[in-house]
């Protein structure tokens, strides 16, 4: 089947009553937990995992997926009119956002943002159906070796590219890996880490563990935190919703450098939207004739991020639909709730499943079109939403934690794993550590294994089946590439310098 | 009463002194992962054992193990070396009624019913808030119960009778 045809295909699927309604779900829910400070993608994405079992796998992905680029958008909101990011990767547009809002251009802007990432959103839908099947039948000609290279790659990446220190990250990585271990070994049927328990014999259930680190922990900082929202001046005029024709001009090619910067970050692992966006923000002042303008209302710099944030969402589907590897968290989380209803995303997804994979893709290009519609027609309810004390939404958040997780087994074990994991993701948050590698590192942890002695299995035990397959030996000097690139001074000083940026 | 006074300055002064000697920021991590890498060090060894084949059952636990104690060791040293900034906290009381709503939820559940679980939980909850007047927060609460029940009893049918002994499914 050609292009156009899987396309059609996929369109086929999801404009069935059911698809739509989660795709719009998804849409509505990421646009409101975007607009929402302190209730976050991962830690929505994660409480809904248990919901996601009366569906099927096509329809959570487009819940799910909705979630995540929804966010995208919702978070540049609040970013213009509130000088407030909904999300870390809308934080750079709030230089120029409220700026803007300010100087009474606030509809503008927000529809600057909005169209930026309509257009992101149509490109990399695009660059997924194009990129994704040529990379996924690459990816079956691969063996475990090359598999247990690949997430190996993976991993490395994520430190390399995460905030903060990369001794914690590579640590939390490893806890993860750890804790992924726990369970009946697969080629031996033997218990192993279980401490006798009965309820750890199929292994640490993934919701307690996506929730209780990031979920929780978001309430109990969000609670130490004085209400800036409350306090904070809301551009109170919308304006006009559309820009005038020299903001426009002043937007186009930002927004073009943001997507094409956007979408290739959103493959690589650990990068994600708020990199690029990061990213996106600092190339285009570079490339400006008038830097000075930004900071001050500068259209461009509304733009950029925005496009980027929303293509490094889409094209991060990329490595998780062709190859079954999470390149963020959000993406890990995703395959955990894919993983928990017995789907394994990966290369032969695409062969053996046809409709669940266009379906998702198509879902994207309708998904943004729905955010569209929510972003700038009804934008005044969104500003409504933002009156919500915190003081009654995180009971709600807390109340969907727990019964989530509860509802997955009824086995109250699993409610001591969400407590125990949130004070752990709690206090290690406060001494810097990052929860998402440890997400990271529990969702590949049996799989790395699984490869890893298979790769030894099939080898007679003898290592040097990771050098001797070309793919493999590839990909390890790629990891070892990306592990010298983060622990070198002078590099290291670099992406130090642009984390703290 | 004035050697008291310098020795309660000077036990002050030691007593903050002492806090400085180490980064909380580091020492803390580090004593987490030490923890887990000797856990899933020693049970690789001792409990799954580490068998002559290259891949047994344990053999990349027991790796992933041992650099995660070479990890915490550095982490370690790195906390007594440097000084860092007290750690500060949410305060016991919200700390505790976050961490209990959830573990009230799925002890009642079963024996009261949905809807007592959720209100039990949702109180239980709010003692994380102490800036709102009890007074206010009871019309939230009481939507909040509403959509719980909305969206997980009716909507989702989870498998919870909505009052335990009442026969209300």
């Amino acid at each position: 089947m050609t292009l156009i045809e899987n396309l059609v295909f996929g369109f086929s699927i999801v404009v069935e009553p059911t698809n739509l309604f989660f795709c719009f779900a998804g849409v509505f829910l990421g646009t409101l937990v975007g607009v929402l400070p302190g209730v976050g993608p991962t830690a929505t994405i994660a409480m809904l995992i248990p919901i996601t079992f009366a569906m099927t796998p096509t329809a959570a992905v487009i819940m799910l997926a909705g979630i995540y680029y929804g966010s995208q958008y919702g978070g540049s909101t609040t970013a213009i009119l509130l000088n407030v990011p909904g999300e870390s990767s809308n934080a750079i547009t709030a230089m120029d956002g409220y700026k803007m809002a300010l100087q009474g251009r606030a509809g503008a802007a927000l529809a600057i943002a909005a169209l930026g990432s309509f257009f992101a959103g149509t490109v990399c839908t695009l660059a997924i159906a194009l990129f994704a099947v040529p990379l996924g039948s690459i990816a079956l000609k691969f063996n475990s070796a090359d598999y247990f290279s690949l997430m190996l790659v993976g991993l490395i990446g994520a430190v390399a590219l995460a905030h903060g220190s990369i001794l914690k990250s590579l640590a939390m990585i490893m806890v993860g890996l750890l804790f992924g271990l726990v369970g009946t070994d697969i080629y031996t049927a033997v218990p192993r880490f279980t401490l006798g328990f009965v309820e750890l014999a199929d292994g640490i259930n993934f919701v307690p563990i996506a929730i209780g680190l990031f979920g929780l922990p978001e309430i109990l900082r969000n609670l130490e935190k004085a209400d800036s929202a409350a306090n904070a001046g809301i551009a109170r005029s919308v304006g006009r919703l559309w820009p005038i024709k020299d903001e426009f001009r002043a937007s186009t090619p930002a927004t073009l450098r943001g997507t094409l910067l956007g979408g290739i970050l959103g493959i690589l692992p650990g990068a994600g939207a708020t990199i690029a966006s990061f990213m996106a923000y600092t190339l285009e002042k570079r490339v400006s004739r008038h830097p000075e303008r930004f900071g001050n209302g500068a259209p461009e710099g509304v733009a950029a991020p925005e496009s980027a944030n929303n293509a490094a969402a889409q094209t991060a589907f990329i490595p998780m639909l062709a190859l079954g590897i999470p390149s963020t968290p959000n993406m890990a989380v995703i395959i955990g709730a894919l993983l928990v209803q017995g789907f394994a995303p990966g290369p032969t997804v695409i062969t053996a499943h046809p409709d669940f994979f266009w379906a998702v893709i198509v879902s994207m290009r309708i998904g943004n079109a729905f955010l569209l519609i929510l972003n700038l027609p009804l934008v005044g309810l969104w500003v409504q939403l933002l009156r919500i004390p915190y003081s009654i939404l995180f009971p709600a958040v807390l109340i969907f934690c727990a019964v989530g997780t509860y509802a997955v087994d009824s086995n109250i074990f699993d409610v001591y794993a969400l407590v125990a994991s949130a004070l752990i993701g709690y206090v290690l948050g406060k001494c810097n550590c990052e929860p998402a590698p440890l997400v990271l590192g529990f969702v590949l942890g049996a799989m790395i294994d699984k490869h890893f002695r298979r790769a030894l299995l099939v080898s007679d035990g003898d290592p040097a089946i990771f050098i001797e397959r070309p793919i493999s030996a590839g990909l390890l000097a790629v990891a070892v590439l990306l592990l010298v690139i983060t622990v070198v001074p002078g590099l290291r000083r670099q992406r130090d310098r642009m984390v703290e940026e | 009463m004035s050697e008291i006074i310098i020795d309660r300055a000077h036990s002050d002064m030691m007593r903050s002194v002492a806090v400085q000697r180490f980064d909380v920021k580091e020492l803390i991590p580090a004593l987490f992962f030490l923890a887990v890498g000797l856990f899933f060090l020693l049970n690789s060894i001792f409990v799954v054992g580490l068998d002559e084949s290259a891949a047994g059952s344990a053999i990349f636990a027991a790796v992933v193990s041992v650099l995660l104690i070479g990890i915490a060791v550095s982490l370690l040293i790195k906390s007594f070396l440097t000084r860092g900034e007290r750690l500060t906290f949410v305060g016991l009381r919200p700390l505790a009624a976050i961490l209990a709503a959830p573990v009230v939820f799925g002890l009642t559940v079963r024996p009261l019913g949905f809807l007592p679980a959720i209100v039990m939980s949702l109180i239980c909850a709010s003692f994380a808030d102490s800036t709102t007047p009890i007074g206010r927060r009871a019309i939230p609460l009481l939507l909040i119960t509403v959509l719980c029940i909305a969206v997980f009893h009716y909507g989702l049918r989870l498998p919870f009778a909505l009052i335990a002994g009442l026969n209300l499914h």
